[in-house]
């Protein structure tokens, strides 16, 4: 069922274009010194423009940016094409030996098995045999029945899907338009996903943050599932939109139900499933680097390419204001390669020289790196702003440095070193 | 690094015997070092992924 837009949707405002970094970051002397953009690595293909869930934070259509009213629901042969042929041409250019392509949607699965296989095969066929081709699929489940998930595997599609937790937290905000529940239909994709036959085609499972809910419980039941990995994402929000739940009032309710649930996996015995934000944060605390753009400082590699062949930035920038993702190319007369040079997509690749001046004194800001570029939008300056999610964060990173910190002591006490 | 700042910044591995302190056993922390020294030992451009997507 094709979702269902109600007058209750938001009025998008005005186009507005950031002073940061639209008019104020100066590339060519960025360049002067050095700094070269790290080529995309992942290319996120909108495959199809609706959704069949009505999930009440979803920054793609209850947010600021109404674009996806104007363009196709799914994507055109001509475009298909164009995106296949530009991502090969990219990864020839800069020698690439691998590149992931994520079919994303709204709702990838409603394009349909064929379409699906259509794209996947043609861009397989446009990289260079010196290239690995690796492709995901993101999901709300509600569509991934037997059939569809063993195409999938035989494709080589690994698949992560959407889950809030338990039935109660998921139905809170991931419902379907007409107000019935997603989750029986998401419990039998992902009783099927974690069967061992399945194993090898499940990336796994992202879930909404809700401070409102229990998080040890929410844990527990996205563990049900055996998902070789968890990733938390705190609901877009930023200082004009802030978190409903006020993170942005000097509470840490999102930083507080984080560290709930790393105290839940941190002291099990043994590693029960992999969580990205923690693990990426712990990498940072002891001198690594980030693997993820939600904290850390490493260069943000990721295109994203509409159903009409826009070329755009992160789609969680949808959040911000109407319009935020847009660079102006479409795959259909430019190269990926042009996108590059967008003062947006290089925002995100200039490590600390994006960061505030608020930021670079706060000692966190290695590991932190001012969080998700989305969540520091200010609408009369732009992206160079700590994130609205600052306290939690800052809380977060805190609890698990002194965890860290306390159990390597313990062991060098215990090694006699 | 005094008080709060000590609490914040990052951890300091240097002087420590990684590889001598890993313990045997499947922990989180004995995870976490194991990437560090796989990082370490075969050091590469690390790229942010696309978060909407858990892999």
């Amino acid at each position: 069922m094709t979702r269902a837009r109600t007058a209750q949707l938001p009025v998008a405002a005005p186009r507005r274009t950031p002073a940061w970094p639209h008019e104020l970051l100066d590339i060519g002397q960025l360049r002067a010194q050095g700094w070269r953009a790290s080529p995309f690595q992942d290319v996120v293909l909108k495959v199809h423009q609706r959704c069949n869930l009505a999930c009440d934070y979803c920054y793609v259509y209850t947010m600021s940016d109404q674009t996806w009213r104007g363009r196709p629901a799914t994507m055109p042969a001509q475009v298909r094409l164009a995106a296949a042929q530009r991502i090969g041409e990219h990864v020839r250019e800069h020698g690439l030996t691998s590149v992931r392509v994520i079919l994303h949607g709204g709702e990838p699965l409603l394009a349909g098995r064929e379409q699906l296989l259509s794209i996947i095969a043609d861009v397989r066929a446009t990289l260079p045999g010196t290239c690995h081709g690796e492709f995901g699929l993101q999901t709300n489940g509600v569509l991934l029945d037997e059939q569809t998930l063993q195409t999938l595997q035989e494709h080589s599609v690994a698949v992560g899907v959407s889950l809030d937790g338990t039935l109660a937290n998921n139905d809170r905000h991931r419902r379907r338009a007409d107000g019935q529940s997603s989750y029986p239909a998401v419990h039998r994709a992902l009783t099927l996903l974690s069967d061992p036959r399945y194993r090898s085609a499940y990336a796994g499972l992202l879930c909404t943050v809700d401070p409102h809910s229990e998080p040890v419980a929410c844990y527990e039941a996205l563990l049900s599932y055996a998902p070789p990995m968890i990733d938390f994402l705190l609901p877009h929000a930023n200082w004009e939109s802030p978190p409903r739940s006020g993170a942005d009032s000097g509470g840490t309710p999102y930083g507080g139900w984080l560290i709930a649930v790393f105290e839940r996996w941190y002291t099990s015995e043994r590693k029960e499933t992999r969580i990205r934000l923690f693990e990426e944060i712990i990498s940072l605390l002891l001198g690594g680097r980030s693997r993820t753009e939600q904290v850390g400082l490493s260069p943000v590699a990721v295109a994203v390419i509409e159903t009409d062949g826009m070329i755009e930035q992160v789609d969680s920038l949808k959040s911000a204001y109407d319009g935020a993702c847009e660079t102006g190319l479409n795959v259909l007369s430019d190269p990926l390669d042009a996108a590059l040079d967008h003062p947006g997509v290089v925002a995100r690749q200039i490590g600390l020289a994006a960061l505030s001046e608020l930021c670079l004194s706060c000692a966190v800001h290695l590991t932190c790196g001012a969080g998700h570029y989305a969540h520091r939008y200010r609408p009369d300056n732009g992206f160079r702003n700590p994130s609205v999610y600052c306290a939690d964060l800052r809380l977060l990173i805190t609890h698990i440095r002194r965890r860290i910190s306390a159990d390597l002591a313990r062991h060098v006490e215990a090694s006699g070193t | 690094v005094h008080g709060d700042e000590a609490e914040s910044s990052l951890i300091d591995v240097t002087g420590m015997p990684l590889a001598r302190l890993i313990p045997s056993d499947d922990s989180v922390l004995t995870n976490s070092l194991r990437r560090l020294l796989a990082d370490m030992d075969h050091p590469q451009e690390v790229i942010s992924a696309f978060s909407n997507y858990p892999q």
